[in-house]
């Protein structure tokens, strides 16, 4: 735990990590407009929303596994959403909460394993991002309008999501990076 | 008043990169260090201005500046006794505007505030860069950059001044001027400390010079120092050559409303080797970039009779390819190896490029061995070195190179330039070098272009 | 009338209330102030038309799946929709509203000297604000050094990723260093050239919109 100490790089890294997140989560919002078009014609516009999730979740995760340090992946979501509402996100101002909410979500996962274990931190994180994040749709979105099965699909359709993109892809590019060998470690 | 350097030795991921080094600083010296790329330099620098250990690193010794260790003295004071110029212009910033970036400054050093206009006019105009206040720092070029990043550490009150490669980007006219300005700033009372691949300029200015050689950087006796070489013309050989490739008429080029070159015609035929040389800020960059369509242009641009932008990007870049300033955009992969791999399945020529000519031009680069490095992790000198290699290897029919010897040394300059003409006479690429080196290009170039208010002009020499 | 930080609690208090609360007359009387408040404060047009135009399809489609899938009656599924819907564009006026005018390092630092928040993570930010527009030529340069050795890197591959760590790792170094050698001490005392105090009157604004905001719900339950 030696680790919580916040040096000027590592916040350069986290602002950026959350800085870059936010133009893609900025460009995903046509993407999520078109997806979210296309279910609306069948009258399942709440699945365009769990789709894709999981996008808008990879900040925390990532700046978390490669700064290895508490509290990251809050701020890194939350720079992200605000990055985004500044470029002009259509969600305004909630997604600051939004952001809130799901760096939140993924921090849990990292804090359940005591900050010892990152790999399973991130796996955990998959999990505890979803159920969070689940939870506040349910309060924001008014879920709780839906029937019991519309909601356990919805559940699963945000996890796999989540899991797929705050997941697999973010540890496949820490594996690359663990091996170009680019990050300084402290015990060099 | 002395920064004193005692016994230093340096490791980095338990490699030791150079040890036993000591000097002493005091007012009004000016020394001069030179060595190969990737053998300390910049390590050495940071390791002067207290940012290693702090930033990596094992350091064995002491840095000591007025009888206090470097290591005990907190950044915002170290501040105001040493100052350190980066290699990287472009990098060295944290702030939009020249005026930001100096109020940032003077507020980590608790100036007060009323004083801090002033001292940002009187250090700009020192550097002769009046104007240039309110003026985005991502809009200024390699060499205004290098002012204001000096004109920064004047303003900090620091008497100890560390330049890494201060003029690897910058103009002959340029470099002089600054030269001296440095040399009148250790007049002042300055102490400087400069690392360069070149000692063009220093003779008459220097009062010590160090060298690197076998794992330690040395002084050299005066007796020992280089000598001065007069200046001479070299004529371009010229040769008639194949059939134009680029046709450019009515061609501008702007930069945020500043036009930077306006040209009624140009052509470039195919298998010239065309030597770009301009001041700082001119616009060669930007033409390399238009040609490498990564920036507007206006005008009538053909490439093999068909529009620019008629082309489809992707054959286009099998067509023209672009050695980036910054080595690190060409990379793709993690290890040198792969990044050798994966040139190799994508040359266009296949035949030429055997395993073993690979090996033999690694070789001669000095990169043999490096096989399972990181590229991340080489040396600034040797990223460039392997980078030209991966775009040699390429061989795309146009390669447009921008300034392919900056922060080499002399002989990776030779082995590179000799790899250059093999290739072009091998496979009849078609080259275009922007270079503020041109010394070592004269012998191959048989085209000079010079970029003169904003128009491109046939010279019939190279001033070498 | 408020400054940087000011003008931030607003609309997290607004949003706040709006997301809470399910009250449609609420919402498009809110719709309508702020529509009419960045009018007149001089938002371009475009952007102003800009704004609907993203709205449109996820309000439409928050109505129609909310309509067609919520619980209760047909009169409440409609009232559900319409809340919804219009709560989209409220968030996206709102936002519009913030945005406008103020400027991201303007912001932070009046976060940072209202709040007294830590300057080692405000100049982070700061810095690594000022290297974005350089993203925008490092992905191009990344996209076209691919395609000139032969491949072409799509969004859904890890390189592109990968490749945008490193640079970003690699100025965060630099930079880092840049402004160490510049000066620049974690947790020490700086000095401040501009300063964005606190309006009192701000602080009045704040407290009225929250009393009027807070009656309007009471009034306005439907
Ligand atoms: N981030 C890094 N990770 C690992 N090794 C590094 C890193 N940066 C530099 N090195 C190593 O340290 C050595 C010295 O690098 P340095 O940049 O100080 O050399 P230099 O003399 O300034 O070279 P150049 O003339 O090319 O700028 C190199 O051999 C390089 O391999
Ligand atoms: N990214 C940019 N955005 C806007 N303007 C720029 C940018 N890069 C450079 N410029 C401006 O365009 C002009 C030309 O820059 P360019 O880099 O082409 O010059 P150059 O001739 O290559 O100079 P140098 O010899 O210093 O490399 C400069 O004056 C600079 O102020
Ligand atoms: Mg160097
Ligand atoms: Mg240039």
């Amino acid at each position: 735990m030696k680790n919580t100490q916040w040096k000027l790089r590592d916040a350069i890294l986290l602002a950026l990590i959350g800085i870059i997140f936010s133009v893609i989560y900025f460009l995903m919002d046509p993407m999520y407009q078109i997806i979210s078009g296309a279910l609306t014609t069948v009258g399942l516009q709440a699945f365009a929303g769990e789709l894709t999730i999981g996008v808008w979740m990879m900040a925390g995760p990532l700046a978390a596994y490669v700064l290895k340090k508490p509290g990251t992946a809050l701020l890194a979501e939350m720079i992200g959403a605000a990055g985004e509402m500044f470029l002009g996100g259509y969600w305004g101002v909630a997604t600051l909460l939004a952001g809130l909410i799901q760096g939140a979500g993924s921090e849990l996962g990292f804090t359940l394993t005591a900050y010892k274990n990152w790999k399973l931190g991130l796996w955990l994180s998959t999990l505890t991002g979803t159920v969070v994040t689940f939870g506040w749709q349910y309060l924001q979105s008014g879920f709780g309008n839906y029937h019991f099965g519309m909601l356990l699909l919805l559940f699963a359709v945000r996890y796999l999501s989540i899991f797929f993109f705050a997941g697999v892809l973010v540890n496949w590019i820490e594996k690359l990076l663990d091996r170009s060998k680019f990050l300084r470690t402290d015990n060099d | 008043m002395t920064l004193k350097v005692s016994d230093v030795c340096f490791t980095y991921r338990k490699e030791t990169l150079f040890s036993d080094f000591s000097i002493e600083m005091a007012s009004g010296d000016f020394i001069l260090l030179m060595g190969p790329s990737g053998c300390g330099k910049s390590t050495l620098l940071k390791t002067m201005a207290g940012l290693y250990p702090q930033y990596g690193g094992k350091i064995t010794g002491q840095v000591t500046i007025d009888g206090q260790a470097l290591t005990d003295i907190p950044a915002n004071k170290r501040a105001g006794l040493v100052g350190l110029l980066f290699q990287n212009p472009r990098e060295q910033f944290a702030m939009p505007t020249v005026e930001e970036e100096f109020i940032f400054t003077m507020e980590n050093l608790q100036l007060a505030p009323d004083t801090m206009s002033n001292k940002i006019d009187r250090v700009l105009t020192k550097v002769g860069l009046t104007g240039f206040r309110k003026r985005l720092l991502s809009e200024l070029s390699g060499g205004e950059l290098q002012k204001v990043a000096l004109a920064e550490v004047l303003l900090t009150g620091a008497k100890y001044l560390l330049l890494d490669e201060p003029f690897a980007a910058i103009d002959p006219q340029a470099r002089v001027e600054l030269q001296q300005l440095l040399k009148s700033l250790a007049n002042e009372g300055y102490a400087i400390f400069v690392s360069d691949h070149d000692d063009h300029g220093y003779l008459d200015k220097m009062t010590a010079f160090y060298q690197y050689q076998k794992q330690h950087f040395t002084e050299v006796a005066q007796a020992d120092w280089p000598k001065k070489v007069a200046s001479q013309v070299v004529a371009v050989q010229k040769e008639t050559l194949g059939r134009p490739i680029f046709q450019l008429k009515q061609l501008v080029l702007e930069n945020d409303q500043r036009l930077l070159i306006e040209q009624a015609q140009l052509e470039m035929k195919s298998g010239e080797c065309t030597l770009i040389t301009g001041p700082n800020g001119s616009g060669k960059s930007s033409f390399l970039k238009a040609l490498a369509r990564l920036q507007k242009a206006e005008g009538q641009l053909t490439y093999l009779g068909q529009d620019f932008h008629r082309w489809k990007k992707k054959d286009y870049y099998r067509q023209v390819t672009l050695a980036f300033q910054s080595a690190l955009d060409q990379f793709l992969d993690i290890t040198v190896s792969e990044e050798l791999q994966q040139v190799q399945k994508n040359t266009y020529q296949k035949n030429y490029w055997s395993t073993e000519r690979i090996e033999r031009s690694l070789h001669a680069l000095g990169l043999a061995g490096l096989g399972n490095r990181s590229v991340y992790t080489l040396s600034g000198g040797q990223q460039k070195k392997l980078q030209l290699l991966l775009m040699l290897v390429m061989a795309s029919p146009v390669l447009l190179l921008d300034e392919p010897f900056a922060g080499l040394d002399e002989q990776s300059v030779g082995v590179v330039l000799a790899l250059l003409k093999e290739v072009r006479r091998d496979l009849d690429v078609t080259l275009v070098i922007v270079s503020h080196q041109i010394a070592p290009l004269a012998p191959i170039v048989n085209r000079h272009l010079a970029l003169e208010n904003a128009e491109f002009v046939d010279k019939e020499g190279v001033a070498v | 009338m408020m400054n940087a930080s000011q003008r931030l609690f607003l609309a997290l208090l607004l949003s706040l209330e709006i997301v809470l609360t399910n009250s449609l007359s609420f919402n498009v009387i809110l719709l309508l102030f702020f529509n009419g408040l960045i009018l007149y404060q001089g938002l371009p047009l475009k952007r102003y038309l800009y704004c609907w135009a993203v709205g449109f399809i996820p309000a439409i489609g928050s109505f129609w799946s909310f309509y067609l899938y919520a619980q209760g009656d047909l009169s409440h599924r409609l009232h559900v929709g319409l809340v919804m819907g219009s709560r989209v564009f409220l968030l996206i006026f709102l936002g519009a509203w913030l945005v406008n005018k103020t400027k991201e390092a303007v912001l932070l630092q009046s976060l940072q000297q209202n709040l007294h928040l830590s300057n080692t993570f405000i100049y982070g930010l700061i810095a690594a604000l000022n290297f974005m527009p350089r993203f925008k030529q490092a992905f191009q340069n990344i996209q076209a050094a691919s395609q000139m050795r032969g491949v072409s890197l799509h969004w859904y591959q890890p390189t592109l990723y990968f490749k945008a760590l490193i640079q970003a790792i690699q100025w965060s170094e630099s930079l880092a260093m840049a402004m160490t050698a510049h000066g620049f001490q974690e947790g020490a005392e700086r000095s401040v050239y501009q300063t964005y105090p606190y309006k009192k009157v701000g602080f009045a604004w704040l407290a009225l919109v929250l009393i009027l905001t807070i009656g309007l719900l009471r009034l306005l339950p439907y």
